[in-house]
């Protein structure tokens, strides 16, 4: 533990704002408005970059609207409404609501007969704490690997905390496959005059709601901007491209290090691609096509990389229930 | 509703949890330390009056943190952190199934394994069973420093130089977590249960004795202090204990000195002091609500 707290004392860096995942939970007592705090502090980057940044966020966002689903999401809410209900003693209502749940999922099983996860809440954040320098990455993955190894997953957690550097995309979603079996039971249960059991049936069913996450890694993000700029620069500033490209490169290795699709071959075939271009600039050779199919690859690689769907960290699915 | 906990639904827990979590503000905000609390707002009014145009303001603002803090390092020469802000959440995710703690383990480990980071922490993150404290430290070793700076900068006409240190200065504040096991808040509970019905109710002093055990074994399980040699030893003293109720001898007094040792192993791991993340921008969050 010592190691941890030299290792970041060390570091002298700050650490105001709230994060993400805990936000959900927070209790604040005395807080210090930290949005006051503006943390400008490992990974300053240019506003041209912020721009792409919240251009990729509003992406994010839109994307996970649209997939939402209105009559899963009408669902959720008269399950809710069932459960206040019972807790006033209102039983007819609750079956009332349960009828309107049963229904929506109806629906929903009619028209997704292969679905398994319907989302029903999206949240989408930026987060974005891990180093720029890959000496102080290795540093943190090095220590990760001991803290898992020593079980000291408290630990290990604050580690891999330090290593994140994404537009995270967290949906709840409503399981098809249990969920609506769980309002029937719970509507038996309200008929037979169960109403304690009806009511924890629902609550369970609403913790049943399964999160996944996505992550749009942000050194893919800034690697695809400074080959963007890279491209218009070629021509006019061949050492400003070139340190563009460099840089590149040292965020594609970045978002390696940090374990984004970390196994992925792609990471080397661009790798050499950037280094080709960069002779081919330095050379004077015209490097329009080469750039353009670059860009396009690279466009489908972070595509596919942000696509992942991953099981999510169920606190979202918390936040779910304690709207309640 | 502050807190929310996904696996323990019966209120008797949630109270538990409650009262710990209380114990643990009243703790925290007793730590906290109003000059500053104070050298924090003076530096925030002394950026405000920087991006005004209001340099006299500056100074003065600059000039009371300065004197705040000098208070802070006459009364606490050997400090480093001094605490200004706190926030206490209760983060309890982990399954109480054994056999899903031990998958998702198993999981985590192959994921660090091959570098997978993002997975592995998604999964460790469903091992936390916490009331788990930040809390926001002023560091007395760098921030005085910077506060002089700033206001030498100020003098020199440098108002934007002088802006940016002090913004730096607010970036070096230090988070540190402490975390409360809540299987060793549970354990300690089923203990204190135990205890007041050994004398009446043999079979259910022996159910909550063993709920006790299971509680620590999910504690360690789940990584808390889980080197710690002390969890043998409490185990050996609970089932201990187990053996004289069923003998039906006098446990007062075993009880007494386990319930006691059991607090110290809590408060020991309750205190480690974490640093916590890094660099905490989390610059937005959209929430696309149903």
């Amino acid at each position: 533990m010592n190691r941890y707290h030299r290792f970041f004392r060390g570091l002298q860096v700050l650490l105001v704002g709230i994060l993400f995942s805990s936000l959900l939970f927070i209790a604040p007592v005395h807080a210090v408005n930290s949005a006051a705090v503006s943390p400008e502090t490992l990974n300053q980057v240019d506003t041209g970059l912020q721009q792409e940044i919240e251009k990729e966020r509003q992406q994010a966002t839109a994307e996970a609207e649209r997939k939402l689903d209105r009559e899963a999401i009408a669902a959720i809410e008269e399950t809710k409404k069932a459960i206040a209900a019972i807790e006033r003693g209102k039983t007819k209502e609750a079956i009332a609501a349960l009828e309107r749940a049963t229904g929506k999922i109806d629906i929903l099983v009619a028209r997704y007969p292969e679905l398994a996860l319907i989302p029903v809440e999206a949240q989408v954040a930026i987060i974005d704490f891990a180093p720029q320098d890959l000496n102080l990455v290795e540093r943190i993955r090095n220590q990760v690997k001991s803290a898992v190894n020593a079980e000291d997953f408290p630990a290990a957690r604050e580690l891999l905390n330090n290593l994140m550097s994404e537009i995270r995309t967290a949906t709840v979603n409503l399981p098809l496959e249990k969920y609506p079996d769980a309002t029937k039971q719970a509507a038996r249960l309200l008929n037979e005059g169960k109403i304690d059991e009806a009511k924890g049936v629902l609550q369970l069913a609403l913790s049943t709601l399964v999160v996944t996450e996505q992550a749009r890694p942000l050194p893919l993000v800034k690697a695809h901007t400074n080959l963007a700029t890279a491209v218009t620069l070629a021509e006019k500033d061949r050492d400003a491209a070139q340190r563009l490209l460099e840089d590149a490169r040292a965020q594609l290795k970045l978002a390696q290090e940090l374990g984004y699709a970390r196994g992925d071959r792609e990471y080397a075939v661009f790798d050499k691609a950037i280094k080709n271009l960069e002779q081919q600039v330095k050379a004077r050779e015209n490097t329009a096509g080469a750039f353009a199919k670059l860009q396009e690859q690279f466009s489908s690689f972070f595509n596919r990389v942000s696509e992942v769907v991953k099981p999510g960290d169920s606190s979202n699915r918390a936040e779910a229930r304690s709207e309640e | 509703m502050n807190s929310t906990t996904l696996n323990r639904p019966n209120s008797q827990s949630q109270q538990e949890i409650e009262q710990e979590r209380q114990k643990a503000t009243n703790e925290a905000q007793s730590s906290l330390d109003q000059d500053a609390i104070a050298a924090i707002d003076e530096t925030r009014k002394a950026i405000t009056a920087i991006e005004q145009g209001k340099t006299q303001d500056a100074l003065q603002a600059l000039e009371r943190a300065t004197g705040k803090l000098d208070i802070l390092l006459a009364r606490y020469p050997d400090l480093a952190l001094v605490p200004l802000s706190i926030q206490v959440t209760v983060i309890d995710l982990a399954p109480l199934d054994f056999d899903a703690v031990a998958e998702i383990r198993a999981a985590a480990k192959v994921a660090v394994d091959v570098d997978d980071f993002p997975t592995g922490r998604a999964l460790l993150h469903n091992l936390t069973s916490e009331i788990r404290t930040s809390a926001v430290n002023l560091p007395l070793e760098t921030y005085p420093d910077a506060m002089k700076e700033a206001a030498r900068l100020l003098h020199q006409g440098q108002p934007d130089e002088a802006r940016t240190e002090l913004k730096l200065a607010l970036s070096t504040l230090v988070v540190r977590e402490q975390s409360r096991p809540i299987p060793l808040i549970f354990a300690l509970a089923n203990l204190a249960a135990a205890t007041a019905i050994a004398e009446q109710d043999q079979d259910n002093t022996l159910k909550l004795l063993k709920e006790a055990r299971t509680q620590l074994k999910l504690a360690k399980e789940l990584g808390y202090a889980s080197g710690d040699p002390e969890y043998k030893e409490l185990e050996r003293a609970i089932k201990d204990i187990e053996r004289q109720v069923r003998a039906k001898e006098r446990t007062e007094g075993p009880f007494a000195k386990l319930r006691e040792k059991f607090s110290s192993f809590f408060n020991r791991v309750s205190r480690v002091n974490r640093p916590s993340h890094e660099s905490q921008q989390t610059q937005s969050q959209q929430t696309a609500n149903a």
